[in-house]
């Protein structure tokens, strides 16, 4: 069997672009999951498990503290459009995929067009 | 009707390439938000309370909180709805194919190309649902947004002093228990998207398996051609 059938052919923009998409997706997602796990729970553990209300309230504009707090609202705010982004670029990358398939029933059928006439029993 | 839902189905990637854009721009509200979230919290926690220019910043955070995540399920589900479309296209495209070779078939060996199953048109309903559905969300969400703006505009102590039955305390209590109720049009909305995506699928099985079937009976009947040549 010729390798033109047991490979697919990446013959159209959306076949030639869906593994970007598919890599972007696993890339967004995998960066969401590393700064979550090394960076957002080791710190929220520290702000909230290592200072008393009483600490974290009073702490003053420019200390440590309120700087862990100021990175504690802004990276989930971030990482969540991300990790949405990154689910949204796996379903692209399926929709590619899909799309190639109208242009591939068009070229079957052309050929079965042509090829059907000439499957009768030989005689 | 069927003409111009047919038009439709066929602009799928634009679909898809507005409901990409759509989380695209989400991502980038969602950095502007998250800097103004960051830039919220550098203050002292009495300044964040009292101070009214503060409580305006803290508004817009929390009104864009609510209505964000349902701009970007509307992008999601734009893609959703794309693929559905493509799928309607494919299972056109088979019905078309079919018709096509069977019209250079001779008419001996023809077979009736069967109507088009439910599924096809199940596929349409649900999609069309769950847009609907979804964009509903997204306007009471902008509702609710503008309720949570007003409300957060105000410094936290003038919420936490607010007495019972205030427009104040009223306001709070709508965006805390809409926070509640607007989450299930998100998922509902999903849910009828991939509903249409699922009976989409079952419409191109059920060509496909009428081709399996078809194709070596059609086959059988076609006369019988000349071998090429003797000494084959």
């Amino acid at each position: 069997m010729s390798n033109e059938l047991t490979t697919l052919r990446r013959e159209t923009t959306g076949l030639k672009m869906f593994p970007l998409f598919t890599l972007a997706g696993w890339s967004l997602i995998g960066f969401a999951i590393l700064i979550k796990a090394a960076f957002l729970a080791p710190s929220g553990a520290i702000y909230w498990g290592e200072n008393s209300k009483a600490i974290r309230d009073s702490a003053a504009a420019g200390t440590i503290l309120l700087d862990q707090l100021a990175a504690l609202a802004w990276w989930p705010r971030l990482l969540e459009p991300l990790i949405f982004l990154g689910i949204a670029a796996f379903i692209v990358g399926i929709a590619l995929q899909f799309s190639a398939i109208p242009g591939i029933l068009d070229r079957r059928m052309m050929g079965l067009k042509k090829a059907l006439p000439l499957m009768g029993r030989r005689s | 009707m069927e003409k111009m839902v047919q038009s439709m189905m066929k602009r799928f990637p634009m679909i898809i390439g507005i409901g990409f854009m759509l989380v695209v721009l989400s991502v980038i509200i969602g950095a502007v938000n998250a800097s103004t979230a960051a830039e919220y919290y550098a203050f002292e926690k009495a300044s964040r309370e009292t101070n009214l220019e503060l409580a305006e910043l803290l508004a817009g955070i929390e009104s864009t909180g609510i209505w964000l995540p349902y701009f970007k399920f509307l992008g999601l589900s734009m893609i959703l709805a794309g693929i559905t479309m493509a799928l309607g296209v494919i299972a056109t495209r088979l019905q078309k194919l079919g018709m096509e070779v069977m019209s250079i078939v001779p008419p001996g060996a023809r077979m009736n190309i069967p109507p088009r199953p439910r599924s096809a048109m199940w596929m349409r309903i649900w999609m069309i649902l769950g847009m609907m559905v979804i964009l509903i969300g997204f306007v009471v969400s902008l509702s609710i947004a503008g309720t949570a703006f007003t409300v957060y505009s105000n410094p936290v102590v003038a919420i936490d002093s607010a007495s019972s039955g205030s427009a104040l305390l009223n306001g709070l209590s709508a965006v805390h228990s809409a926070k509640g109720w607007l989450e299930g049009f998100k998922f509902v909305g999903v849910a009828f998207l991939f509903m249409g995506i699922v009976n989409g699928l079952a419409t191109i099985l059920v060509a496909l398996k009428f081709q399996k079937q078809a194709l070596p009976q059609v086959v059988d009947k076609l006369p019988a051609v000349p071998s090429a040549t003797a000494g084959d």
